[in-house]
């Protein structure tokens, strides 16, 4: 029984030191990938963003805000860090990861939407994380949603299992380039679709309303991070970019959100720009969704952003 | 709870430590946690349906009991019966019941008599054809005297619920296994090593080839009506590697896991698509219900006809024949119901008694080598088409087994004669085919074993037979993670 013991453990031992050499072939060439969302992790990753203004946000962030407006227009450099699919909670571990690796921003332009202080449970594109589980705060941030098990944060390479496109990938991305992109710009994708109609059903489905069920601790984290901005000297700006009109009746505690929000801009003294009134907003032509503008709105959107920071005379001029 | 899950992943290696390591000294404790650890194991899926496992134990351990201390004929036979009544009676209603009281509505309504079914709403208990047929093996064989009955409760709940064959076999005798509870069992690192091989050609079989298979095989029967012939044809071969790879991997898990703990399973599967004709083929293919049919169904009841035709022939046709093809039809077709509730089954059964009987008539009882092409590399070309055509048969019966109904089959077959050309629009990956010929290889290579891996890279460098396992380990890994049910746990 021990020599099966011993054996059965330097087996194991010895595999799991095999799998090392496929999880860093594939880590590292997803480390080079521009195709999905590994390009902008890996811009962030790779610490030469450094932007004066950077957008932080959900898939209302990278489809709304134009840097390539907003640099032409504000004479500056900024960057997108828009998160598809998450609450404030991701957004806000993507933020602090980019602050980690860039010299901070002069200005943050935080999106907000109705579920920015919500939280989802799982963990949604998980695909993303992959060649950063590594870290400590994607580890951190990743555990506290269903997605990754145990074994994808221990086992090595266990986390690529059934993934043969991405493995792929990442093994082509070693040993080459795939020459992939994802074709966003400093984080940014303008969508040029038409309305696609799930708001419709939506809004079939819930004719009485619905009611957003806030999370305390991430209204906590926003507090967190207000207070993180105010500490670090950057500037930073709350903007609810428009969002189609007959969604807004739908939302029952619409007005205690936005309240909310208008609370942390009073506590820390920052600008709230508000666009659910804009004319954009009433625009259905505008939009592909309730939520998001197409590309057409998206550069409209960022253009009038663009002039009211300038009109307000926000400081987004880099010292450096 | 599944083999291919993390579960068991956690799961097992708890059990054998506690086994090996905390109850070892007691053969009662190693038994009663086998029953435990069973129970989990079964109540992963549903705690309810343990009642069933439970009830079928204290029934069978009491007709046990009661047998081992009846001589009257009368009252035996009243005590089998007890037994039968109940075991079937379970799978009657909880598998049958829905699908007879559909079938006679559908034959009355024939005749214009318009009947509202009461159907049950209830599921399929995981493996209750398996157990009820394992359990049924005990009484039956306690009846004629071939085993001395339980008396150890604890021993044959373990024999009853033994977790590594309990929800798709293979299906043991009480003969095989029940004696290995009543003994200390000894770890041998020789048995255990072997059991580990067995385990990883059975994940290998499992989740690299038969959950591959699957994802195109789902496709084609599930639009089977825009695909051309030679697609359809392609289908029915994948899903014939897809059940094989499937069913054979559930089985060599099972007995390897059996032998981490001390135990010998039976051989389930002999590398069934070797075969050069049916009947061998029914001998290597789920050998232990293929045996358990023979030894409980077919010579019983060819005994029975042959008391009732005393001539020696009828019709021009040898007695013996009309005994065999008669048995052999009853038989397949039951071993047909056996695996489903579904007329295609049933048919898929009638299908393979009706290919014994034919090659019984035509080939009468033709012997063939044990091993095929024993010490060469190769066989020779009647051999390979004798394999072939077996091959060739046994796909048939594969379709009307993969379908729903058998006009979906009878249509299936149909296309693939009338539009025998590959289109674009389907192709196999080449890592598939690629995958699907070293499988093929090692089995060929493994063929004089209990299974294929058994023996494969045991002569070579330590390094080099390292690289062989873990080449099909980080196969398993790379194709792990769907979670994909074993085929044969619905039946």
């Amino acid at each position: 029984m021990k020599k099966f013991i011993i054996k059965i453990f330097f087996f194991i031992t010895s595999f799991a030191a095999f799998l090392l050499v496929p999880d860093f072939i594939i880590t590292k060439g997803l480390q080079k990938a521009k195709s999905q969302d590994y390009k902008e992790w890996n811009e962030i990753y790779s610490g030469n963003i450094d932007a004066n203004i950077v957008i932080n946000g959900s898939s209302r962030a990278w489809v709304h805000v134009s840097p390539y407006i907003l640099d032409s227009i504000l004479i500056t450099n900024s960057y997108n860090l828009g998160i598809d699919g998450y609450n404030f909670h991701m957004q806000y571990c993507k933020y602090r990861e980019y602050m980690q690796f860039n010299t901070g921003p002069e200005l943050v332009i935080q999106t907000l939407d109705i579920t920015t202080l919500q939280k989802r449970t799982d963990l949604y594109n998980l695909n993303q994380f992959l060649p950063y589980i590594y870290k400590s705060r994607i580890r951190e941030f990743t555990r506290q949603y269903k997605g990754f098990s145990f074994f994808d944060y221990y086992i090595p390479f266990y986390r690529y299992h059934n993934l043969s496109e991405i493995i792929n990938t990442g093994f082509k991305e070693f040993f080459g380039n795939t020459g992939l992109d994802n074709g966003k710009f400093k984080g940014y994708l303008g969508m040029n679709s038409e309305w696609n109609g799930t708001f419709d059903e939506y809004k079939k489905a819930n004719l009485n309303g619905v009611k957003i069920d806030l999370h305390s601790e991430s209204i906590e984290l926003m507090d967190t991070f207000l207070s993180e901005c105010k500490k670090e000297s950057i500037n930073v700006i709350l903007v609810y970019p428009p969002e189609f009109i007959e969604n807004q009746y739908l939302t029952k505690n619409r007005t205690e959100i936005i309240n909310l929000y208008s609370k942390f801009a009073e506590k820390y003294k920052l600008v709230f720009l508000d666009y659910s009134n804009n004319d954009l907003s009433y625009k259905k032509e505008l939009f592909y969704n309730s939520q998001h503008l197409n590309k057409k709105g998206a550069e409209l959107f960022t253009k009038i952003l663009a002039d009211d920071i300038k009109l307000r005379n926000i400081n987004y001029h880099s010292k450096r | 709870m599944l083999f291919n899950s993390i579960d068991f992943a956690i799961f097992f290696p708890i059990v054998f430590t506690l086994y090996w390591f905390v109850v070892n000294r007691n053969l009662k404790m190693q038994n009663l946690l086998i029953v435990i650890s069973s129970y989990i194991f079964y109540g992963w899926w549903s705690w309810i349906f343990l009642t069933l496992i439970f009830y079928s134990t204290v029934i069978d351990f009491s007709v046990g009991m009661a047998l081992s201390k009846e001589e009257n004929i009368t009252k035996r036979k009243v005590l089998l019966w007890t037994s039968i009544f109940f075991n079937l009676g379970f799978l009657a209603v909880f598998k049958y019941y829905n699908f007879f009281i559909e079938s006679f509505t559908s034959v009355f309504s024939l005749f214009g008599a318009e009947i509202n079914p009461n159907t049950l709403d209830i599921i399929i208990p995981v493996g209750i054809s398996f157990y009820t047929f394992q359990t049924l093996s005990y009484t039956i064989d306690s009846y004629h005297k071939k085993i001395v009955p339980a008396k150890d409760f604890v021993a044959f709940s373990a024999y009853v619920s033994f977790f590594p064959q309990l929800v798709a076999g293979p299906i043991e005798r009480a003969s095989n296994l029940l004696p290995q509870f009543y003994k200390k069992r000894v770890f041998e690192y020789a048995k255990a090593t072997d059991g580990l091989r067995q385990i990883l050609w059975g994940f290998f079989k499992k989740i690299v080839i038969a959950d591959s298979c699957a994802k195109h095989v789902d496709i084609i029967f599930n639009n089977s009506g825009q695909c051309s012939g030679g697609t359809l044809m392609l289908g029915a071969i994948l899903f014939s590697i897809q059940i094989y790879a499937d069913f054979s991997g559930y089985s060599d898990i099972a007995i390897g896991t059996s032998r981490l703990l001390g135990f010998n399973l039976m051989q389930n599967f002999a590398f069934p698509y070797f075969s050069r004709n049916i009947v061998e083929f029914w001998r290597r293919w789920h050998i232990s219900l293929s045996t358990w049919f023979r030894d409980y169904l077919f010579i019983p009841l060819s005994y029975n006809v042959s008391r009732r035709l005393p001539k020696k022939s009828y019709f021009g046709i040898k007695t013996e024949y009309i005994i065999y093809i008669v048995s052999s039809l009853v038989t397949f077709t039951l071993c047909g119901l056996w695996h489903g509730a579904r007329w295609n089954y049933i048919f898929w059964g009638f299908l393979h008694g009706t290919y014994l009987s034919i090659y019984i008539f035509i080939k009468k009882r033709k012997k063939v080598a044990k091993i095929i092409a024993e010490n060469k590399l190769f066989t020779n070309l009647k051999n390979l088409c004798n394999i072939l055509f077996t091959f060739l048969l046994v796909l048939v019966g594969w379709i009307f087994f993969r379908v729903s109904t058998i006009s979906e089959g009878i249509h299936y077959v149909n296309n693939i004669f009338n539009n025998n050309e590959f289109t674009q629009s389907f192709f196999i990956p080449f890592g598939l085919i690629l995958l699907i010929s070293f499988f093929m290889v090692i089995e060929w290579s493994g063929r004089k074993n209990a299974f294929a891996l058994k023996n494969t890279g045991i002569r070579w460098r330590k390094p080099f037979r390292l690289a062989l396992y873990f080449s099909i380990l980080f196969l398993i890994l790379l194709f792990g993670g769907e979670r994909q049910n074993f085929i044969y746990f619905q039946f």
